[in-house]
C-alpha cells in the first residue's frame, strides 16, 4: 500500500512536470522552423522569425521594459514607505486601510481597466494610464512582502534601538530600515517586474497602437501573424522572465525572512 | 549571485539593443488598420492613427509604407477588429484617439448611429457605388472580398478539398471546420449570411440558414473569438470559412499549403469601409490617408493584397492570375447592408438559442 | 500611537490610490447602475434571471472552484515532494515550473493548443499509436480547464512550497516517536498546520481564475465565462453599463472569497 502511494506520488509529479514544461520546449523548437504545420522541420530551419519579431515589435519590447521598470521603481518607493508606516502601528482602522490597500490583488484586472477607461481616458494616449494600472495592480504584492518582513520581531527591535539613540524617523527609514529589508524588497521587486511584464488583462483594454506592451504584442502575433512568429516572440519573453525567476528563487533560499514563498 | 544579476542585465541590454537596432531600419508595424495614437508626433514625423490596420490584413502594411513614402505621414499598425474598433471609438468619444477607422460595412450605420464619425467626401467619392457608401460621406467602401473556404491541404491529408457548403456536412470533415463566433467577430455573421443566401434563404427568411448551421454544428465546428488566420496556416483549423483575401495571402505570401474555394451554392461579397473619425486629432492627415487609400496607387496595393479594389482601375495581370477565375466570383452576391444591420440582433438571439448547444 | 511623521509618509500612496483606484472603482459601480433611461438595477437582476448570464456566472464559479481544488491537491503533492527531496538541477526545475506565473493568458492558451490542439502533440501521438487522432481537448471545456490548471499550478506550488519548506519537522518527528506512521503524521500533524496557507493560496488562485480573460479568449468555445461576457458587452454591444455591472459582480465574488476565508480562519485558529 505504501509502495503504491509512493509510485502514484512520483507519477503525479512527473505528469505535472511534463505538462508544464513540455509545451515550452516545443515552442522554443517551433520558433526555428520554416513552416510549423503538422510537423516542424520538414521545411527547414531559420532565424527569420526572430528578425520579424524585432521588426514588428521592437518598439513594443522597449515600451514594455520602460513601463515595467518604472512600475518597479514607483512601487519600491511607495511600497516600502507604506509598509514602514504600517509596521509601526496596530490600530483597527489601520488594519482596514491595509485591507483596502491590498484590494487590487482581489479585484479582477478587467474591472480595474474598465474603471480606469471611464475616469482617466485623457492620459491613455501617452501610455501613462497603462503605467497607473500596473502600479496599482502590483502595489499590494510589494507592500505585503515588505510588511511581512518588517513585522518580524527583529526589525522592531532594530528600529526602537535606533530611535532610542536619537535617530529621526527620516534617518531611520533610509539608514536603518531600508538596508535591512533589502532582500525582501528585491524579491518583491522581481515579482512586480515579472507580473508587470506579463500583464495582459488590464493592458488589453487600455493600450493604443503606439503604446502596445509585450503581452498584447504576443496576442497580436499569435492571432494576426503566425505561430512561428508567436513562438519566437514567446522565446524572447522567456529570455527575460526565466533568469529573473531563477534569481528570485535563489534570493528566497538564502533569506531567512521570507514568508509565504516570498509572495 | 552577482554573476547572475550581471547575466540578466546583459540579456536585457541585448534585447533592448536588438529592439532599438531593428527599429531604426524600417520601423513600420504593418497593421492595416489605422492605429490611433492620439497626440504623438515623433520628431518631424506626422502621424495619422487608423484603427484596425493589421499589417497582414489586406496588405495594409504596404499601403502604410507607400503612404509614408509619399507624404511623410506615419500610420502605425493596429490590430483591433471591426467590433473593437467601433467600441474604441464610442469609448473615446470625448477624447478621440483615432483619425480614421476601418471596419466591415455592417458597422457603418452603427457608427453613424453612435455619432462617432464625420462626413468626408474625397475626390474619388463619386466613383463608389451608391449602395456601398453613406450619402453624407460618413463611411465609404474601399475594397471588398468574398466569404470563401480557406483550406489547409496538408492538414487535410488524404481527405479531398471541399467544394460546396453541402460537402462540409460530411463525416470526413468532422472537427475540421471553423469560422469566427458571430457574437464576437463581424465576419462570423457574414459567414452565416452567406450560407443562408446560398441555401435559398433571404434576409427575411433565415430558416434555410439556421437549418444548415444546426446540421453543421453537429460536425463539431470550432468558433474562434478572434482572427484565426494563424490557426489555418498551422493546420489547427484545416478549413476556415473566412474572407478570401486571407486565404490568398496565406498561400502566396506565407507559402502555406492553402487553397481558396468559393462554394458551389454561392456566397456573398464582404465590403470593408473607412470613416473619418469625429473630432479627429489629426484631421488633415486622416483625410490625406483616406485620399491615398482611394487613389489609383492605394487601390492597386490592395489588389496586390488580394482584395478587390472598389474603383475600376487596372490590375497588373500577374496579380489577377492569382485570384480564382472570374466565373467563380459570379457566385458571390451583394447584400443589402441596411437590412443586414437591422436583422443582426435577431440573428444573434436565434444563434444563441438554436445553434449553440448549452 | 501614530507618530507625527507618519501622515507625511502616507500621503503619496493615499493620493495615488484614491485617484487611480478608489475613485475609478466608484465611477464603475455608479455607471453599472445606469442605462439610457436613468437609474436602474436591471443590469444586476439580469445576472440572476437571464439564463445567458446565469450560465456564465455558474460556469465561472464552477470552473474557478474546480481548478482551485485540483491545483491545491496537485501542488500540495508537488510541494511536499520538493520539500523532502533534493536533486541536481532542482533550482532550475523549480524555476521552470513556477515562471509561467508571468505568462499572459494568450500564451497559456497556445501551450494547451500545442499539446491538445488539432495538430497538437497528444493527438499526433495517439494517431501514431492507434491510427486515429484523439484527445483533441484544446477547444473543449476540458481544454479550458487544463489551461486554467496550467497557470494555477505554478502559483499554488510557489505559495505552498514557501510555507512547507519552513515547516517545523520536529513536530512530525515527535508524532512518529509516539507511534504514528507516515500517513497519519501527514494527515493529523502536518496538514492542520499548513491548512491556513492552503486556504490563502486557494483564495488567491480562485480570484485569478475568476478574473482570467486572455486564456479563454484564445481558446475558442461556447463555454461562456463572466470575463468573456463582459468583453462581449463592452466590445460588441458597446454597452459599458452592463459590462461594468459584470465587472462589479466578478469583483464582489473575489473580494468576498478573500475576506471570507480570513474571518473563517480566525475563528478556527489554533
Amino acid at each position: 500500500m505504501q509502495m503504491v502511494g509512493k509510485v502514484l506520488n512520483y507519477f503525479l509529479v512527473v505528469i505535472v512536470s511534463v505538462f508544464l514544461i513540455l509545451p515550452i520546449i516545443i515552442t522554443i523548437f517551433g520558433s526555428f522552423s520554416v513552416y510549423w504545420g503538422t510537423d516542424m522541420f520538414s521545411s527547414g530551419t531559420t532565424l527569420n522569425w526572430y528578425k520579424e519579431v524585432f521588426y514588428y515589435y521592437g518598439n513594443t519590447i522597449l515600451f514594455t521594459l520602460a513601463i515595467s521598470l518604472s512600475t518597479v521603481v514607483i512601487n519600491v518607493i511607495l511600497g516600502t514607505l507604506t509598509a514602514y508606516v504600517f509596521s509601526k502601528s496596530d490600530h483597527r482602522w489601520m488594519n482596514l486601510i491595509e485591507e483596502i490597500l491590498s484590494l487590487p490583488m482581489a479585484i479582477p484586472g478587467v474591472a480595474i481597466a474598465l474603471a480606469l477607461i471611464q475616469t482617466h481616458s485623457m492620459i491613455r494616449g501617452s501610455g501613462l494610464l497603462i503605467l497607473a494600472g500596473h502600479v496599482i495592480f502590483t502595489f499590494p504584492l510589494l507592500f505585503r512582502t515588505v510588511l511581512g518582513t518588517l513585522r518580524t520581531k527583529d526589525f522592531k527591535i532594530l528600529d526602537e534601538c535606533a530611535a532610542s539613540l536619537g535617530a529621526t524617523p527620516f534617518y531611520r527609514f533610509f539608514h536603518v530600515i531600508m538596508p535591512a529589508v533589502k532582500s525582501a524588497v528585491l524579491s518583491g521587486a522581481i515579482m512586480v517586474f515579472l507580473l508587470s511584464l506579463g500583464e495582459f488583462n488590464i493592458t488589453f483594454f487600455l493600450y493604443t497602437p503606439f503604446t502596445m506592451t509585450l503581452p498584447v504584442g504576443l496576442f497580436d502575433s499569435y492571432s494576426t501573424l503566425r505561430i512561428e512568429i508567436g513562438s519566437a516572440f514567446t522565446v524572447v519573453f522567456l529570455l527575460l522572465a526565466i533568469p529573473l525567476m531563477f534569481t528570485l528563487h535563489k534570493l528566497n533560499q538564502s533569506s531567512t525572512f521570507t514568508r509565504n514563498g516570498g509572495v | 549571485m552577482k554573476k547572475l544579476v550581471g547575466i540578466i542585465m546583459i540579456m536585457v541590454l541585448t534585447i533592448s539593443l536588438a529592439a532599438c537596432g531593428s527599429n531604426s531600419s524600417g520601423n513600420n508595424p504593418g497593421s492595416t488598420s489605422s492605429t490611433a495614437s492620439s497626440s504623438q508626433k515623433s520628431d518631424s514625423e506626422y502621424v495619422a492613427i487608423a484603427y484596425n490596420n493589421p499589417p497582414q490584413w489586406a496588405n495594409w502594411e504596404a499601403v502604410q509604407s507607400a503612404f509614408k513614402e509619399k507624404t511623410g505621414i506615419k500610420v502605425p499598425a493596429d490590430n483591433k477588429n471591426s467590433g473593437q474598433t467601433l467600441t474604441a471609438l464610442i469609448a473615446e468619444k470625448n477624447n478621440p484617439i483615432a483619425d480614421v477607422a476601418y471596419y466591415g460595412i455592417v458597422f457603418g450605420p452603427k457608427a453613424v448611429e453612435n455619432d462617432v464619425v464625420q462626413p468626408y467626401k474625397s475626390k474619388y467619392f463619386d466613383e463608389i457605388p451608391e449602395k456601398l457608401k453613406d450619402p453624407d460621406g460618413k463611411w465609404m467602401t474601399i475594397h471588398y472580398g468574398a466569404i470563401a473556404f480557406i483550406v489547409n491541404t496538408q492538414a487535410l491529408g488524404d481527405v479531398p478539398v471541399p467544394k460546396s457548403w453541402a460537402d462540409l456536412l460530411r463525416p470526413e470533415y468532422k472537427g475540421k471546420v471553423g469560422f469566427l463566433d458571430p457574437t464576437s467577430a463581424a465576419v462570423g455573421y457574414s459567414v452565416a449570411t452567406a450560407v443562408n443566401l446560398a441555401m435559398g434563404g433571404s434576409m427575411d427568411d433565415w430558416e434555410p440558414g439556421f437549418e444548415y448551421l444546426r446540421k453543421l454544428e453537429q460536425n463539431q465546428v470550432i468558433h474562434p473569438k478572434t482572427t484565426a488566420t494563424a490557426k489555418v496556416i498551422k493546420g489547427e483549423i484545416p478549413i476556415l470559412i473566412d474572407a478570401d483575401f486571407n486565404g490568398y495571402k496565406a498561400k502566396y505570401n506565407d507559402n502555406a499549403p492553402v487553397e481558396v474555394v468559393i462554394p458551389q451554392e454561392g456566397t456573398i461579397k464582404v465590403p470593408y469601409i473607412v470613416s473619418l473619425v469625429k473630432n479627429a486629432p489629426h484631421e488633415q492627415e486622416g483625410k490625406e490617408y483616406i485620399d491615398f487609400i482611394l487613389s489609383d496607387e492605394g487601390q492597386v496595393l490592395f489588389a496586390n493584397g488580394f482584395v478587390r479594389p472598389i474603383r475600376d482601375i487596372d490590375i497588373p495581370k500577374e496579380t489577377e492570375e492569382k485570384f480564382l477565375p472570374a466565373e467563380d466570383y459570379e457566385r458571390a452576391k451583394d447584400v443589402d447592408i441596411s437590412k443586414m444591420n437591422e436583422v443582426e440582433a435577431d440573428f444573434i438571439n436565434r444563434w444563441k438559442a438554436e445553434v449553440i448547444s448549452q | 500611537m501614530i507618530k507625527r511623521s507618519t501622515p507625511i509618509f502616507m500621503m503619496p500612496i493615499m493620493i495615488i490610490f484614491s485617484y487611480f483606484f478608489l475613485y475609478p472603482l466608484v465611477v464603475l459601480m455608479i455607471s453599472s447602475l445606469y442605462d439610457d433611461h436613468g437609474f436602474t438595477t436591471k443590469h444586476y437582476s439580469q445576472m440572476i434571471t437571464n439564463p445567458y448570464y446565469v450560465k456564465g456566472l455558474i460556469n465561472s464559479i464552477g470552473l474557478s472552484v474546480s481548478v482551485t481544488l485540483v491545483a491545491l491537491v496537485v501542488s500540495g503533492v508537488l510541494a511536499f515532494f520538493l520539500a523532502r527531496h533534493d536533486f541536481p538541477g532542482k533550482a532550475l526545475y523549480f524555476t521552470l515550473i513556477t515562471f509561467p506565473i508571468s505568462f499572459p493568458g494568450v500564451v497559456v492558451g497556445f501551450m494547451i493548443i500545442i499539446l491538445f490542439g488539432t495538430t497538437g502533440l497528444v493527438p499526433i501521438l495517439t494517431q501514431k499509436l492507434t491510427g486515429q487522432p484523439s484527445m483533441v481537448f484544446a477547444y473543449t471545456i476540458f481544454g479550458i480547464f487544463l489551461a486554467y490548471l496550467y497557470f494555477s499550478i505554478p502559483r499554488t506550488v510557489m505559495m505552498l512550497f514557501g510555507a512547507i519548506k519552513e515547516f517545523d519537522y520536529t513536530l512530525e518527528e515527535a508524532a512518529r516517536t509516539l507511534g504514528a506512521n507516515s500517513s497519519q503524521a501527514v494527515v493529523h500533524v502536518i496538514l492542520p498546520a499548513v491548512l491556513p496557507i492552503f486556504a490563502s493560496a486557494g483564495t488567491l488562485t480562485f480570484s485569478t481564475a475568476m478574473s482570467a480573460f486572455g486564456t479563454a479568449f484564445t481558446l475558442t468555445d461556447q463555454f461562456n465565462i463572466l470575463p468573456i461576457l463582459m468583453y462581449n458587452e463592452f466590445t460588441l454591444n458597446f454597452n459599458i453599463e452592463v459590462a461594468s455591472a459584470i465587472a462589479v459582480v466578478i469583483g464582489v465574488i473575489c473580494v468576498v472569497m478573500n475576506f471570507g476565508y480570513q474571518t473563517f480562519l480566525k475563528r478556527g485558529s489554533y
